[in-house]
């Protein structure tokens, strides 16, 4: 066990280990900015820590989602019962973080932590998830911005959040129809989540989906 | 993602908080935008694969491994290439390709024993080129490997086909090795030798009077001048010679280094062959070739730069193998030229080759013994008998050698340069003395 690490450790080369940095900061950033400030103890940011370590060590398991959740959690509770306020820049902040903490375990998973890892790969990787939180901070502005007025209301939190929620049910079901049917004009193509054989040659051959 | 989406959406109505289900919006639009294009085409045969082509739908997406060696002839500790391609046949870039290549130990490639991630953009292919030094002769593969390709954002993936991988002949580096002493015996009628018989050729045996059948171009003036009388300079017939190297590979014994560490067996068997061929067909002599064991392989005898380069090709397969094919199929009379000098380069490990040596030299052969054991090896286990055992074993050797000189088999160790041109010397001797032995 002892010697496994050892030399997991002397042949770490640095693209995997500035992604696995990458995704504990992103982890630690985010539990540091969900947590009220009255709730930021020595104990606490240790725990927080350790919590924001755990998906840098194993990035392909149950670990960054634990750490999503957490994160969220710790702000529903922060600002529900410790009264922190709910700021349109915070909330953005924090959906960043949490994305790149799911965007950066995908990468970590996938990389061995010994690979040499060309650099367009790490580029292009943080591009694209910049430019999906970026679409996703002007579409919840906008969306924002329309309930603000449901908001003011009696109930209307309620409301504007049930209008949310179903807007973002019908897109992750309309995402799901379109995953399992196959790309248009193109015959059958990969199936998320389906390991599929077609015989002796086809060993090894699947198509997975990260969920 | 999908099951985290919803939870938190699910939260955020449940609480009537927005702000906690625009938590999980970046997650929906980041899956939303890696999946609104997505790999796959219509089938088509699989030509990555060995054997019968199949239609897969898989592999329509799956990304294409190939591996490509220099061209260049490279010899032990020269610096040796070989790329990988990785093809991506479809319209959907991957955005990682994880590549684990399985590379041959003895090549020591930069970085060749690590993964490499590289971005294949569509319908395109990335190179990966390794290079570093050949650390040992020999036919050294590179690949296969283990391929993933990762597209949409990390969402989907999938293994590439199975490629052929690609061999570098790694060519055995060969010591300088002189032999200043004359062959035993010629076998053609032309060549570099001097051999023993009079004939026309450039090394002068004498002067001798005219007879009938002389040349004029002959004649030797000054003497014929001073004795009155017509002589002519009597010349030796050049000569050329026929080389039998005798490859005894039915154990490996040591632990091959490499070209810059300890040499086995094997590695001093290659290497010994290489220099021994090389210097007798740069003279013009005949060289065959003859493995003794498992695969029990011949070479022609020829001579020249082709037969060079095909002898360093023929040492690239050789392998240590426990069974050796009958001595009748390997040496019998039709197999080798009864002129021909057969050096056996033997460590003299197995029962079978003493009496191999000794039956050569009865059916009149030349034959010299190279000893290609190395002069250190580890003593197996910890048993304290071991040791004792080994050294008992040593002196059992030293009594077959002693035997084998006894027969008139001259048993000299591997030692580059002049190795053989004291026991050369001791078979010229006897070879001009009448045979005994019927061929």
């Amino acid at each position: 066990m002892i010697g496994r690490a050892v030399r997991t450790l002397e042949r770490l080369t640095l693209g995997p280990l500035l992604v696995r940095s990458g995704l504990f900061l992103s982890a630690a950033a985010a539990l540091l900015l969900a947590a009220p400030p009255s709730g930021r103890s020595a104990p606490a940011i240790l725990a927080g820590l350790v919590l924001a370590a755990a998906p840098a060590f194993a990035p392909g398991g149950p670990l960054p989602a634990v750490v999503i959740l957490a994160a969220a959690a710790t702000w529903g509770l922060a600002t529900e019962a410790f009264g922190q306020p709910v700021t349109l820049a915070r909330v953005l902040l924090l959906a960043t973080l949490l994305y790149l903490v799911h965007s950066l375990s995908a990468l970590a998973a996938a990389l061995p932590s010994d690979a040499v890892v060309a650099p367009e790969v790490g580029y292009r990787w943080l591009a694209r998830a910049l430019g999906v939180v970026l679409a996703a901070a002007v579409l919840s502005t906008a969306t924002l911005a329309g309930l603000a007025g449901l908001a003011g209301q009696a109930g209307g939190r309620h409301v504007a959040a049930s209008l949310a929620g179903l807007a973002l049910a019908v897109a992750l079901a309309a995402l799901l129809a379109r995953s399992a049917r196959p790309p248009a004009g193109d015959g059958p193509g990969v199936i998320p989540g389906t390991v599929r054989r077609t015989g002796a040659h086809a060993r090894g051959r699947r198509g997975t989906m990260e969920a | 993602v999908v099951l985290l989406t919803g939870l938190l959406a699910a939260a955020g109505v449940l609480l009537g908080r927005p702000d906690v289900v625009l938590l999980a919006a970046p997650l929906a639009v980041g899956t939303g935008w890696a999946l609104r294009r997505r790999p796959g085409r219509k089938p088509r045969p699989a030509t990555g694969c060995v054997g019968h082509p199949q239609l897969s739908p898989l592999a329509a997406a799956a990304p294409e491994v190939t591996f490509t060696t220099g061209g260049g002839r490279v010899s032990e500790g020269g610096e040796a290439v070989a790329t990988i391609s990785v093809a991506n046949p479809g319209p959907v870039g991957y955005d990682l390709v994880v590549l684990q290549p399985v590379v041959s130990r003895w090549l020591g490639f930069k970085a060749g024993d690590r993964p490499h991630a590289v971005v294949v953009p569509p319908e395109s292919a990335a190179d990966l080129e390794l290079a570093g030094p050949a650390r040992r002769w020999g036919r050294h593969r590179v690949g296969p490997a283990h391929a993933v390709a990762y597209t949409c954002d990390g969402l989907l993936a999938c293994d590439a086909l199975p490629a052929t991988p690609a061999t570098v002949p790694v060519y055995p580096a060969t010591a300088p090795f002189e032999a200043d002493e004359a062959m035993p015996r010629a076998a053609g009628l032309a060549g570099t030798h001097r051999s023993r018989r009079p004939g026309h050729g450039g090394e002068l045996a004498g002067v001798r009077p005219f007879a009938p059948g002389d040349r004029l171009r002959r004649v030797d003036w000054r003497v014929s001048l001073r004795t009155r009388q017509l002589h002519v300079a009597a010349t030796l017939s050049d000569r050329d010679a026929e080389l039998v190297l005798v490859l005894d590979v039915l154990a490996e014994a040591g632990r091959s280094g490499g070209v810059a560490g300890p040499a086995s067996v094997l590695d001093t068997t290659v290497r010994a062959a290489a220099a021994i061929a090389g210097h007798y067909l740069h003279r013009g002599d005949r060289v065959s070739l003859v493995e003794y064991g498992r695969a029990a392989r011949r070479l022609r005898p020829a001579s020249g730069h082709r037969q060079h380069l095909t002898v360093l090709e023929w040492l690239l397969d050789i392998e240590p193998g426990t069974s050796a094919a009958p001595y009748e199929r390997l040496f019998g009379p039709h197999q080798l030229s009864p002129d021909a000098l057969v050096v056996v380069l033997t460590p003299l490990i197995d029962d079978r080759t003493g009496p191999m040596l000794a039956r050569l030299v009865r059916a009149g052969r030349f034959v010299v013994a190279v000893d290609t054991l190395p002069g250190w090896l580890a003593v197996p286990g910890t048993d304290p008998h071991a040791g004792l055992a080994y050294r008992l074993w040593r002196l059992e050797r030293e009594n077959t050698i002693g035997a084998l000189r006894e027969h008139g088999v001259p048993v000299v160790t591997w030692a580059g340069a002049g190795s053989l041109d004291r026991v050369l010397r001791q078979v010229a001797r006897l070879a001009t003395t009448p045979r005994l032995a019927p061929r």
